[in-house]
């Protein structure tokens, strides 16, 4: 599936792995190549899934840089602004995440140098694994204000996608803004979305601030679906977007409330009552596991 | 018989004459090519970014034969073009690609004057050297082509 990408060694023992359990590829210099599956680590060497390290492939930072080249397809203008923010989106919405030296110029980060290691993440999409969360956030077209916290890999862009389109769909008169920063949530690549509905506007490859104060204005939205806010550089935005009548169902990282609610400017959420749903996500029970469904006062209401 | 062959001779000497004419003039079409690329690039990656490839693809169909085989074929183009003008080709497509859009668009301008100056260079060839070649083989094809007569 990634031949474009990896060396022949590398992408047929991945050939070799199930893909519906595929959730992370990791590639790191001089060091075995890991895959996660459904939450596991494990070796991969060249037949596939390996119990021993020394059976495991190894990657070189040649091998790294050869990978990042053809990330770009040659062309490493074109993903120049992703590669600032550590990341590039390929096809079919796989985010490929990024370390090694950055470069900076006059204090603003330029680029990054050097590749050491690669995290791929494979998006899944898993219908309909939003509908026991459904009527907790919609009711007779009302869509609630909602935050879903989840810890990183746990499931919630998986949620989000499919939220996206359980309310398109049963929702079909809501104008609908989806703001996808880093391409996963519409699976945009080459300006093509991988979901076709009618009443969905997607901005991609965008800051969350010009998208909120943009889309706003010109797409006259009534609900805004994003991920991963940051609440320093984020809320604003969105209490913005309330006070203008649009719903938010918006996704952040926290390993849970209590953790979220060490910090400052989520209390003052809390307090104002910003968002009437809380849904917590978590890994026991499996990834995508719904811890709780919490109202405006972080009282459970579901599960 | 006899007129048949020295009519084929002729015709010979005038095809290699075209041939040679033909050859300058398509390094006229090489660095004139390579100019309209050199716009187009700095066009599509400064405001759409689209990949070296696409835009490549993109102009495909515009670009003379010699210019497609001397960006697939290496050997040709250096024996085509000459050790010089080869490398200043290759390094320009081993450049393309390997940076930010400042660098690139820096890139191809730096290119853009290069393949100027290489095609006013064969513009002058093709007038001096390429109309010579073409009367001389004319000529000389005319001459033996009398003397057997």
């Amino acid at each position: 599936m990634l031949e474009k990408y990896l060396m022949s060694d590398l992408s047929s023992a991945l050939d070799k792995v199930s893909y519906k359990h595929l959730c992370e590829l990791r590639l790191r210099e001089n060091c075995p190549v890991i895959v996660n599956m459904a939450g596991e680590n494990y070796y991969l060497g060249r037949d596939g899934v390996t119990g021993t390290k020394e059976s495991a492939l190894v990657v070189s930072r040649g091998f790294l840089q050869s990978v990042i080249h053809r990330l770009s397809n040659n062309s490493m203008y074109t993903i120049s602004d992703q590669l600032i923010d550590g990341y590039v989106t390929v096809s079919g919405g796989i985010r490929v995440g990024v370390c090694g030296e950055v470069v900076s110029i006059d204090g603003k980060v330029k680029s990054i140098k050097n590749i050491s290691s690669m995290n791929f993440r494979f998006p899944h999409s898993i219908k309909n694994c939003s509908l026991p969360i459904y009527n907790y956030i919609v009711k007779n077209g009302n869509v609630k204000n909602t935050l879903i916290i989840s810890p990183p890999g746990m499931g919630k862009t998986t949620l989000l996608r499919d939220l996206i389109y359980q309310i398109s769909t049963k929702e079909n008169l809501l104008n609908i803004l989806v703001i996808d920063e880093r391409q996963e949530l519409a699976e945009i690549f080459n300006g093509k979305e991988s979901f076709k509905i009618n009443n969905i506007d997607v901005i991609s490859n965008s800051t969350k601030k010009f998208a909120f104060n943009n889309g706003i204005r010109s797409m006259n939205p009534s609900v805004i679906i994003t991920d991963e806010i940051d609440l320093c550089r984020d809320i604003n935005d969105i209490r913005n977007a309330m006070t203008c009548g649009v719903s938010v169902i918006a996704s952040i990282h926290a390993s849970s409330v209590f953790d979220l609610k060490k910090k400052p400017l989520f209390l003052d959420i809390l307090n104002d009552k910003l968002f009437d749903r809380f849904i917590v996500l978590s890994a026991q029970g499996g990834v995508g596991t719904i811890d709780g469904i919490y109202d405006e006062n972080l009282t459970l209401i579901g599960y | 018989m006899r007129i048949y062959l020295i009519i084929l001779l002729f015709v010979i000497f005038l095809f290699f004459a075209i041939f040679v004419y033909y050859l300058y003039y398509q390094r006229v079409r090489v660095y004139r090519d390579l100019k309209i690329l050199c716009n187009s690039l700095s066009t599509n990656i400064s405001y759409k970014k689209k990949s070296v490839g696409d835009i490549v693809a993109l102009n495909y169909e515009r670009l003379g034969l010699f210019t497609k085989l001397i960006l697939k074929n290496q050997s040709l183009s250096k024996r085509f073009l000459g050790v010089d003008s080869f490398l200043t080709v290759n390094g320009f497509l081993d450049n393309m690609g390997g940076g930010d859009v400042d660098y690139e668009l820096q890139n191809i301008e730096f290119y853009e004057k290069e393949f100027e100056e290489m095609f006013k260079g064969a513009k002058e060839d093709l007038q001096k050297k390429g109309i010579v070649y073409f009367k001389l083989l004319i000529g000389v094809g005319l001459i033996i082509c009398i003397i057997l007569f």
